[in-house]
């Protein structure tokens, strides 16, 4: 039986709980930072679309229809240039069609309602592969008279991510590369004395030598063996001699 | 189990000092490294995306300014700008400025949160900025609009990941410190006590018993060498006897004297007929602890959003009262069912043995956990705490019990106190660990991983506890008849009523209800309040261990219960005599140094000193504690409304230091009836 060292299943526990402590770290680090960003991202669209939906009502507020409101169109194409990661400008009208659209064959076509704003307020939402923010966009007596939909990507935040994913990990790594081998030194070296003890425990009961250590276990188990020993010995003499004598004669 | 003596334990001490030692140096080492190199990573990746934001804003906010320069008007007559910046920053809350300058920088208007700091220092910190020219379209730039965005949330970001650091951190070393623990005690400690238990009957001739080889490993192939040296004696005296079959023939004289050396042999080396068998397995608490451990963490885990999904839950509910109140329901219901069934609990573990005790309230736990996982509706959720509860009950006193069963000579109160600093670990990493798996993956899901921990509860049960060691005392009890000699007991009832109510009363009406309030008073935000409360525990985890090693070592437990409760009351009576912000610190640290100290002389009394069965006895022991932290917010609330928070803390700690003395004079007065007897 030679199965492996008890200090390898503590230094293999210890890796372990270092390797899960590290991820964990990495993880709830990265998620923050994701969740911080993609609020940021969030934020400037909502910007760029709280701009042109202030454009749109300055439009009505002269008294100009929703679907009149003149180069609307042009106005979504020119906003559409202001971040890359803008992927389609759409406005709807109170019943959800679509009156102008940076991708102009869908003009005309019904708004997934899910992205429509909830009356007055904001819809967050992802659909598509893209994260939507539906803006209400109010008349002069603050009626909505339709909404504007804007859908970006993260693209640009996905390259921060990965930025900030890698420049955890390779640091964590270099740790963990450096900080789990120095570990199994020291957990091998902190066993030592046990390992030894228990060498001396087994060469003790294999073939009787005497311990090296000064310990009370030690000295009572190599007394306990050497006195059976004894003691057998000394009977295996005794009916050695008992059997070598000459048969007694009957009395 | 006992521990071998001397060197061999010198040795113990030290690998697992040592252990423990490498253990956090690798784990603080690392996490520090990773976290480090996170904050870092942020600030450079979070800055260009601060100056995207700030560039956008800028370009929207220009646009009214650059249309005005393209109709003609001068930039230095541009009317309503600095209203106009005023509605921006208003609907911006990332904005901390936004200043319109003209080309030499001189501000023509200026508005936002820190619009005023920017105008007398142009610097403003924890501020990133973006300059953007203002030109008429296809112009020539006639002034400058600034734009600041505030880098509040990123540094509130960045102090976040220092406490989730600090978390990670305490958690990891706690974990580690458990699974250290139980894993030494498995492949070390248990075995060299087994050694030492099989040298002391190899010393006394007795060859009867096998050792266990456990695990391939050191402690395995010591074993196995036992095994092949009691083999050998056993050989040696077979062919002895054999041996002495052959003497026999010499003679009748011969027979006689063969058979007298054969008997002193036998008197000497005690054999088993048909070969030794193998040692019973023994209790160990460490094999209590880490199942308990893991289920503390596993109940925990919902502590953070249990009101939240019980508020959501009652929303679709009946209309009769608000979803606020309703939200309470599945807290009383799992709080009742722990007390109710604490006596049951105690009695199970005393019948069946706390292995079984483990697995039935392991079952039922884990059945509440996947029922609050799969619930639809408030009754439903607050049905399944209720078998959460009875788990709980069921499940500590089985541990507790085990603990106090395995305790050896002279451990029994620092063994027992590892109880309490194992549930109060349990209940930090579980909580911390909770609030990440239920934020990122949702109530049900954490609720499952409960059951998965509760699975790997009873399966280290299954493995580590052993089988029986049912209570002979009480056989045949039932919880009526337990309660009965439980409060028969004086002894019991002196410690019960004197000390751990009185203890569990401060605990709920001083630390969790009088000192937030009076902390908030003084004027101090939540998140001071917080790490004041947490002092509790922090001076308490210390002072466990403390208590149980006097208790074993001074044998002054009656002394440390009372002392404690005097300096507990002492400690409270001092507060309306300082400074509220000074003394309510002070007071919560003394409050978790004095029941951390008779915490575990406490539990050593009831399970040493108390008589009757220990499982009974603990069991209601527990429930008499339940009873005082319900009863503790009730009368802080009753005295609060009679007076002021300093009078109220004050009358709590007479009332706690004066049932201290009364203990004392139980202890005395019971201390000179054993010595007449």
């Amino acid at each position: 039986m030679t199965g492996p060292s008890f200090a390898t299943r503590i230094a293999l526990l210890v890796s372990a709980l270092t390797v899960l402590a590290c991820l964990l770290v990495t993880a709830l680090n990265y998620l923050k930072f994701e969740r911080l960003l993609l609020t940021q991202h969030q934020r400037i669209f909502a910007t760029i679309g709280a701009d042109l939906v202030d454009t749109f009502e300055r439009s009505m507020g002269i008294g100009v229809r929703l679907a009149e409101v003149p180069g609307g169109q042009a106005l979504l194409d020119r906003a559409f240039g202001r971040d890359p990661d803008l992927r389609r400008i759409a406005v709807a009208d109170a019943g959800g069609r679509i009156l102008f659209d940076t991708e102009r064959v869908r003009i005309g076509d019904a708004a997934d309602p899910a992205l429509l704003p909830d009356g007055l307020n904001r819809r967050a939402a992802r659909a598509g592969g893209m994260d939507w923010i539906g803006l209400p966009v109010v008349n002069g007596f603050g009626q909505p008279e339709g909404s504007l939909l804007l859908g970006y990507g993260r693209a640009g935040i996905a390259d921060r991510l990965i930025a900030i994913a890698l420049d955890m990990a390779m640091p964590g790594l270099a740790a963990l590369v450096i900080g789990l081998p120095l570990a199994w030194v020291a957990v091998f070296l902190a066993a030592r004395p046990t390992r030894r003890l228990f060498a001396q425990l087994a060469a003790l009961l294999a073939d009787g030598a005497l311990p090296a250590q000064d310990d009370p276990m030690l000295h009572a188990l190599h007394g306990a063996i050497h006195g059976h020993g004894a003691m057998l010995d000394e009977a295996g003499a005794r009916l050695e001699a008992i059997a070598s004598r000459a048969p007694e004669r009957p009395a | 189990m006992s521990l071998p003596e001397d060197g061999t334990a010198r040795i113990l001490a030290r690998l697992v000092r040592n252990l423990s030692l490498i253990a956090i140096a690798v784990l603080l080492g690392t996490v520090v490294a990773v976290s480090f190199a996170a904050l870092g990573a942020f600030e450079r990746e979070v800055r260009p995306a601060l100056e995207r934001e700030a560039t956008v804003i800028g370009t929207v906010v220009a646009n009214p300014f650059e249309r005005a320069l393209g109709l003609g008007i001068p930039f230095d007559a541009l009317v309503g700008a600095e209203e106009y910046l005023d509605g921006v920053a208003t609907s911006q809350p990332a904005v901390a400025y936004l200043v319109l300058t003209d080309l030499d920088g001189r501000i023509l208007a200026a508005s936002g949160p820190a619009a005023a700091t920017f105008r007398t220092q142009r610097e403003v910190s924890g501020v990133t900025e973006a300059t953007l020219p203002v030109a008429a379209p296809g112009g020539r730039p006639q002034g400058w609009l600034l734009v600041g965005v505030s880098r509040a949330a990123v540094d509130g970001i960045v102090e976040d990941t220092r406490w989730d650091l600090l978390i990670v951190l305490l958690v990891g070393v706690m974990v580690a410190m458990e699974l250290l623990r139980y894993a030494l005690d498995r492949s070390v400690i248990g075995p060299l006590s087994m050694i030492d238990r099989m040298a002391r009957r190899l010393a006394a001739g007795d060859c009867s018993v096998l050792a266990d080889p456990g695990a391939a490993d050191e402690a395995g192939r010591v074993a196995l060498a036992l095994n092949a040296l009691l083999r050998r004696l056993a050989d040696r005296c077979a062919q002895l006897e054999w041996l002495a079959t052959e003497a026999a023939a010499v003679g009748a004289r011969a027979a006689r004297e063969a058979a007298a050396l054969i008997a002193g042999l036998r008197e000497r080396l005690r054999l088993r007929e048909g070969g030794a068998v193998a040692e019973p397995a023994q209790p160990s608490a460490s094999a209590a602890r880490l199942p308990l451990f893991l289920f503390v963490v596993a109940e925990q885990l919902s502590t953070s959003f249990i009101p939240l999904f019980g508020r959501d839950l009652a929303r679709h509910g009946p209309a009769f009262a608000s979803p606020d109140l309703l939200a309470a329901l599945p807290i009383a219901t799992f709080v009742a069912a722990v007390a109710l069934a604490t006596p049951w609990g105690g009695t199970v573990t005393a019948r069946r043995g706390p292995r079984a005790a483990v697995l039935i309230g392991g079952a039922v736990a884990g059945l509440g956990y996947l029922g609050a996982a799969l619930a639809q509706d408030l009754p439903q959720f607050a049905l399944a705490r209720v078998f959460c509860g009875i788990g709980y009950a069921v499940l500590t006193i089985a541990c507790q019990t085990q603990m106090a069963v395995a305790a050896q000579q002279g451990r029994l109160a620092r063994t027992l106190g590892g109880f309490t600093g194992t549930v109060m670990t349990g209940a930090v990493c579980g909580t911390a660990i909770g609030a990440v798996i239920a934020d990122r993956l949702g109530y049900a899901a954490t609720f499952l991983a409960s059951v998965a921990l509760v699975v790997v509860v009873m399966g280290l049960a299954l493995r580590a506890i052993p089988r029986g060691m049912t209570d002979p005392k009480a056989a045949g009890q039932g919880v009526v008849a337990g309660a009965r000699a439980a409060f028969g007991n004086a002894r019991f009832t002196a410690l019960l009523l004197l000390a751990a109510i009185p203890a569990k009363v401060v605990l709920a009406g001083f630390i969790f209800y009088l000192a937030p309030i009076a902390l908030r008073d003084a004027g101090l935000s939540q998140a001071a309040v917080g790490r004041n409360v947490m002092l509790y525990g922090l001076c308490m985890l210390p002072a466990i261990a403390l208590g149980g090693w006097l208790t074993d070592r001074a044998r002054i437990g009656d002394g440390l219960i009372w002392g404690a409760a005097v300096l507990n009351g002492a400690a409270m009576l001092a507060i309306p005599l300082l400074r509220e912000d000074v003394s309510l610190p002070i007071a919560i640290g003394l409050t978790g140094v004095a029941q951390g100290l008779a915490s575990a002389p406490m539990l050593a009394e009831v399970a040493a000193g108390a008589g009757g069965s220990t499982a009974l006895l603990l069991s209601f022991l527990r429930l008499g504690e339940r009873v005082g932290s319900v009863v503790g917010p009730f009368a802080a609330a009753w005295l609060l409304a009679r007076s002021d928070v300093g009078s109220a803390v004050a009358v709590l700690g007479a009332a706690t230091a004066l049932a201290g003395l009364g203990y004392a004079l139980a202890a005395r007065g019971r201390r000179r009836q054993e010595a007449a007897a």
